[in-house]
C-alpha cells in the first residue's frame, strides 16, 4: 500500500475513516477514567510519572477555559493574558451557591454563564479601542488583580455567604455516583477482560476514585457540549464574522460587519467559556483559593492554546492536558540520561522550560499542526467536485 | 527576506551573487527600490537618507544629502518630518534618494510609478534619466506604463508569462508592430 | 501635607525602578514587537551577579553593577542567537513561547543556585536622608534611583539618536525590508537591543533590590507594574516608559494611601484602572506612535 491514501470526501471510505477515528476517540474517552482510577505510574528513565484521574479531570476544565482563549485569540485575534479572571469568578461563585445556598453543582451554571457573559462584555468594550499587546497587558492586570479580591475583608469576613479570604472556600458537598450509573459493574467488566484486564485494576473501583469517574463523565458531558457549541458557532454567519475580523479588519468592516459589537461578542463569549471551566474547577476541586487563580495560572493558559495549536479545537483539549501534565512531570523528573544529576522538584520550571523551547523549534504551529503533518503523509482527504 | 529556492545564476560584474545575503549585495553596489516604496516610516526624512548610506564609510554623506535635497527639493522642506507621513509622490522620490545614498552601481526600481499622479510619475522618471546621464548608474525599471519606459529606456525586455518574449533597442520595440498593440495601445 | 510627601517620595522611588524595568522592556518591543516575558529573569540573573561580584568578592558595589551589565548582556546577546533568531520575527506566538521558556528556566536556575532565600544588596546610595519633615523622609536612596533612570534615559536617547547603530536599530524597528536593502544586518542590530535591554534590565533591579529583598520571585512582583508602566506611556517610547514608571508608581502610593475604599490588596486593581482610563483616551498609550490604517 503506497502512502499517502487518498480517501475521497464523501464516499463511502470517508465515511467509514470518520467513523472510524471518532469512534476510536470516543472509545478511548470512555476508557480514560477506568485506566486511571487508580493512580497510574509509567516508569521513564528510573522516574515514576503519576497520572491521576483528579489531572484528568482539571484538564478536562482547563480545555474548556482555553477554549474561550482559542475562541478569542484564536478566532477574533484579541489576546487575553487575563483568562483566570473569568475562571476564578465562575469558580467562587459555584463554590459559593453550593456551599451556602446548597444549589446543585451543575444549576450554578445559570447564574455563571450570564455574570461572565456579561464580565466578558464589559472587557469587551474596551477591548474594541485597545488592541494588540495593549489589551494582553490590561487583562494580564486583571489576571494580577483577581487574587486580591477574595481577599478583600467584606467579602472574606462576613456573615452568611463568604469567600474565605486567604485560607480559601472548601466545599462540602460531594458530588455522589448515582446508582443508575453502573460504573463499578463496568470497571469489573473491564477488569475481567482476559491479557488486558490488568490494566484496569482489580476488585471494581477503589472508593475515592469512584466518584472522580463520575465527576469525570459529567465534566466530559459538559465539555462536549461546550466545544460543540463552540465548532458550529464558528461555522454559523457570526462565526464567520468573528473569523472575518481577525484576518482583515478594515476589510470586514467595508463588507457591513461592526467589528465593535463582533469583538465584544467574542469577549462575551470567550468569557462564558471562562466561567464554565470555572464551574468544572469547583465540581472536581471542591475548592476555591486565591492561589488557584494566579497570572501563572492566566499564562499557562496561553501557553496551552499555543502549544495545542492556535485557531483549531482539538488544540484546546491537547493544551488543556498539556498544563496539566506537564509542568507535574516535570517536577516528578529526579534523573535524566544526559546528564549525571540529580534532579528534584525545582528543576521542574527548568524541564518545561526546555521542552516549551524544544517544542517550538519543532513544531512552530503547536502539536495540532504537527500532528496534522505527519496524518497528512498516511492519509489524503480529496475534496469532492463541486457539483455543476 | 525570505530567499524563495532558484535556479541558474545572477552575476554582477562577473561575480555570482545568487544565494548571498541581500546586506552583501548591497555592499556590492546594489541598491534596490522595492514596489511600495520601502522606506522607514517611522524615520525622519533625514535618518532615512542617513539609514540609506548604512554601508558607506566615507565622510561625504554629509555632501551626498545635500546633492540629493537639491534634486528633490521637497525632501529639504520635509526634513525633520516622519517618511510615513509623507505622501505617495514624495515617498517615491525619498525611496529614490535612500537608494541613491549608497553609491549604488546599479539601482533596481520596481514599479515606481505604482499609485502615483501621471504628473508625478513623468517629473521622477525625468529624474531617472537625469541621474542616469550625470551620475552613470546603470538602472533596471520593472514598469507597467510600457511608453513612458521605453521612451526613456535604452534597452528593453518584454516579459510574457515569465519569458523574455522580445529584447531590443528601446528606440526598435517602440516601433515594433506587436509591442505598439499589445502594450502602448494603438 | 507631611503623609503626601512620605506618599510621593515613596511613588517616585518605586516608579523609578519600575521606568527602568519598563524601559528594558520597551527597548525589545521597538525591536521586535514583542513583549519579552524573560527580561525579568534576565534581570534577576543579573541582580545575583551583583550579589556575587559585589559581595562574596568584594569588589566595589559600582563596580560590581557595571559588570553584572556587562555580562547580562553578553549573555542577552548570546540568547538571542541561540534561542531567537531561528525564529522567523513576524511570527509572534512561537517566539512569546520562547521567552516564557526561558523565563521558567532562568527562574528555575536561580531559584537552584543561589537558593529562595531572601537576600540582601549593600547600596550604591549612601545612607540617610537628603530632607526630612515628620513622617516624610526623601532618602539617598530615592534620589539616587530617580537620578539613575532619568541619567539612563539620557543615554539611551543619545545612544539611540546619535551614533550609527542607534540608527541601524531604529531603521529595525521601523522597517524590517527596508532595514536589509539599505544593508543592515538585522540579526546583529535585533542581538544589540537585547543586549541593550538586558544591561538596561540589570540597572533596574540592582535599583530594586534597594528597596526589596533579593529572591527569585521578587522581579515577578516589580514586572506587573513595570508592564504597566510600559503600557501607559506607549510600548515603543522610552521616554513614555520613565513618565509611565512614575506615574505608576505615584497611583500606587497614592491610590492605596488616599482612598480609603480601595482596600490595600488592590494596589494593582488601582494601575490597571488608571492604565484603561488612559488607554481608552489614547488607544498606544501617552507618548506611543499611532497606528495609521491603510486599506
Amino acid at each position: 500500500m503506497s502512502l499517502p491514501k487518498r480517501i475521497a470526501q464523501g464516499g463511502r471510505n470517508h465515511r467509514l475513516y470518520l467513523l472510524g477515528s471518532w469512534g476510536l476517540l470516543a472509545l478511548l474517552a470512555f476508557l480514560v477514567p477506568f485506566l486511571f482510577a487508580e493512580t497510574f505510574a509509567p516508569e521513564l528513565f528510573g522516574n515514576k510519572y503519576t497520572v491521576s484521574l483528579a489531572n484528568v479531570n482539571k484538564s478536562l476544565a482547563w480545555a474548556v477555559a482555553i477554549l474561550g482563549l482559542t475562541v478569542l485569540t484564536g478566532f477574533s485575534g484579541q489576546i487575553s493574558l487575563g483568562h483566570t479572571f473569568f475562571v476564578g469568578t465562575g469558580a467562587y461563585t459555584s463554590a459559593i451557591l453550593v456551599e451556602f445556598f446548597d444549589w446543585p453543582y451543575l444549576a450554578t451554571l445559570v447564574v455563571v454563564i450570564p455574570m461572565c457573559l456579561v464580565i466578558g462584555l464589559i472587557i469587551g468594550i474596551p477591548a474594541v479601542r485597545i488592541t494588540g499587546l495593549y489589551l494582553a497587558l490590561i487583562t494580564f492586570g486583571l489576571a494580577a488583580v483577581f487574587p486580591s479580591i477574595p481577599k478583600i475583608e467584606q467579602l472574606a469576613d462576613r456573615d452568611g455567604w463568604n469567600t474565605g479570604g486567604s485560607n480559601g472556600l472548601r466545599v462540602s458537598k460531594d458530588l455522589e455516583t448515582p446508582s443508575w450509573l453502573p460504573t463499578n459493574g463496568i470497571a469489573e467488566f473491564l477488569q475481567g477482560i482476559p491479557l488486558i484486564g490488568g490494566m484496569f485494576g482489580s476488585d471494581g473501583l477503589p472508593r475515592r476514585g469512584a466518584d472522580d469517574v463520575y465527576v469525570y463523565f459529567l465534566l466530559l458531558l459538559v465539555a462536549a457540549i461546550a466545544f460543540l457549541l463552540v465548532r458550529n458557532l464558528m461555522k454559523s454567519r457570526p462565526g464567520r464574522a468573528i473569523i472575518a475580523i481577525r484576518d482583515n479588519p478594515t476589510g470586514a468592516q467595508v463588507s457591513g460587519i461592526n467589528p465593535a459589537a463582533v469583538k465584544t461578542i467574542a469577549f462575551g463569549i470567550s468569557g462564558i467559556l471562562g466561567g464554565v471551566a470555572g464551574v468544572m474547577f469547583t465540581m472536581m476541586a471542591q475548592f476555591v483559593g486565591p492561589d488557584e487563580f494566579t497570572t501563572n495560572l492566566a499564562i499557562f493558559f496561553v501557553v496551552g492554546m499555543i502549544v495545542g495549536g492556535v485557531g483549531t479545537l482539538g488544540g484546546s483539549i491537547i493544551g488543556g492536558l498539556a498544563i496539566v501534565f506537564v509542568p507535574a512531570w516535570a517536577g516528578q523528573t529526579e534523573t535524566l540520561p544526559i546528564a549525571d544529576i540529580e534532579f528534584g522538584a525545582e528543576f521542574g520550571p527548568l524541564i518545561l522550560g526546555v521542552l516549551l523551547i524544544l517544542l517550538m523549534f519543532a513544531m512552530p504551529g503547536g502539536i495540532t499542526s504537527g500532528f496534522r503533518q505527519v496524518r497528512a503523509r498516511l492519509v489524503q482527504i480529496i475534496p469532492r467536485a463541486p457539483s455543476t | 527576506m525570505n530567499i524563495l529556492t532558484a535556479q541558474g545564476s545572477v552575476l554582477l560584474d562577473g561575480k555570482e551573487i545568487l544565494g548571498r545575503k541581500t546586506p552583501d549585495i548591497v555592499r556590492a553596489g546594489v541598491a534596490h527600490i522595492p514596489q511600495g516604496r520601502g522606506t522607514f516610516p517611522e524615520l525622519s526624512v533625514i535618518d532615512n537618507l542617513e539609514a540609506g548610506a548604512f554601508v558607506r564609510r566615507d565622510d561625504e554623506v554629509r555632501d551626498d544629502i545635500d546633492r540629493w535635497i537639491e534634486v528633490f527639493p521637497v525632501l529639504g522642506q520635509r526634513r525633520d518630518q516622519l517618511a510615513g507621513q509623507l505622501s505617495g509622490g514624495e515617498q517615491q522620490m525619498l525611496a529614490v534618494a535612500r537608494a541613491l545614498m549608497s553609491r549604488p552601481g546599479l539601482l533596481l526600481l520596481d514599479e515606481p510609478s505604482l499609485g502615483l499622479a501621471p504628473l508625478i510619475t513623468e517629473q521622477i522618471f525625468e529624474t531617472f534619466a537625469e541621474i542616469n546621464a550625470e551620475q552613470g548608474t546603470t538602472m533596471l525599471v520593472v514598469e507597467q506604463n510600457a511608453s513612458l519606459a521605453l521612451s526613456l529606456a535604452k534597452t528593453a525586455y518584454v516579459l510574457e508569462a515569465g519569458e523574455v518574449a522580445l529584447s531590443g533597442l528601446a528606440d526598435e520595440l517602440k516601433d515594433d508592430e506587436g509591442v505598439r498593440r499589445a502594450y502602448l495601445g494603438y | 501635607m507631611d503623609l503626601f510627601l512620605a506618599r510621593l517620595f515613596d511613588g517616585l522611588g518605586s516608579g523609578a525602578t519600575y521606568a527602568a524595568l519598563a524601559m528594558a522592556l520597551v527597548l525589545i518591543f521597538k525591536a521586535t514587537t514583542l513583549i519579552n516575558f524573560a527580561q525579568g529573569e534576565l534581570a534577576l540573573l543579573g541582580a545575583y551577579l551583583v550579589l556575587v561580584l559585589g559581595v562574596e568578592q568584594g569588589l566595589p558595589i559600582v563596580v560590581a553593577v557595571f559588570l553584572a551589565m556587562v555580562i547580562t548582556a553578553v549573555f542577552a546577546a548570546g540568547l538571542e542567537r541561540v534561542f531567537i533568531r531561528p525564529f522567523d520575527p513576524s511570527d509572534h506566538l512561537p517566539l512569546v513561547i520562547v521567552t516564557l521558556g526561558l523565563f521558567l528556566g532562568i527562574n528555575s536556575v536561580a531559584g537552584v543556585i543561589w537558593g529562595h532565600g531572601a537576600r540582601d544588596l549593600p547600596s550604591m546610595f549612601p545612607d540617610g536622608n537628603l530632607y526630612s519633615r515628620g513622617v516624610a523622609n526623601l532618602s539617598w536612596v530615592t534620589v539616587g534611583n530617580v537620578a539613575t533612570v532619568l541619567a539612563t534615559a539620557g543615554a539611551l536617547y543619545l545612544l539611540l539618536n546619535k551614533t550609527k547603530i542607534g540608527l541601524a536599530f531604529r531603521a529595525v524597528s521601523s522597517n524590517l525590508e527596508s532595514s536589509e536593502l539599505v544593508g543592515i544586518n538585522i540579526g546583529r542590530t535585533l542581538q544589540f537591543g537585547w543586549a541593550l535591554a538586558a544591561a538596561v534590565g540589570t540597572l533596574g533591579a540592582a535599583l530594586a533590590i534597594l528597596t526589596l529583598f533579593l529572591e527569585p520571585t521578587v522581579m515577578l512582583r516589580v514586572l506587573i507594574f513595570a508592564f504597566a508602566a510600559a503600557a501607559l506611556g506607549g510600548l515603543d517610547s522610552l521616554g513614555g516608559a520613565v513618565v509611565g514608571g512614575f506615574v505608576v508608581g505615584l497611583v500606587r502610593s497614592m491610590g492605596v494611601g488616599y482612598l480609603d475604599f480601595v482596600p490595600s490588596e488592590l494596589g494593582v486593581g488601582a494601575a490597571v484602572v488608571v492604565i484603561i482610563a488612559v488607554l481608552l483616551i489614547r488607544p498606544t498609550g501617552l507618548f506611543g506612535s499611532e497606528q495609521v490604517q491603510r486599506v
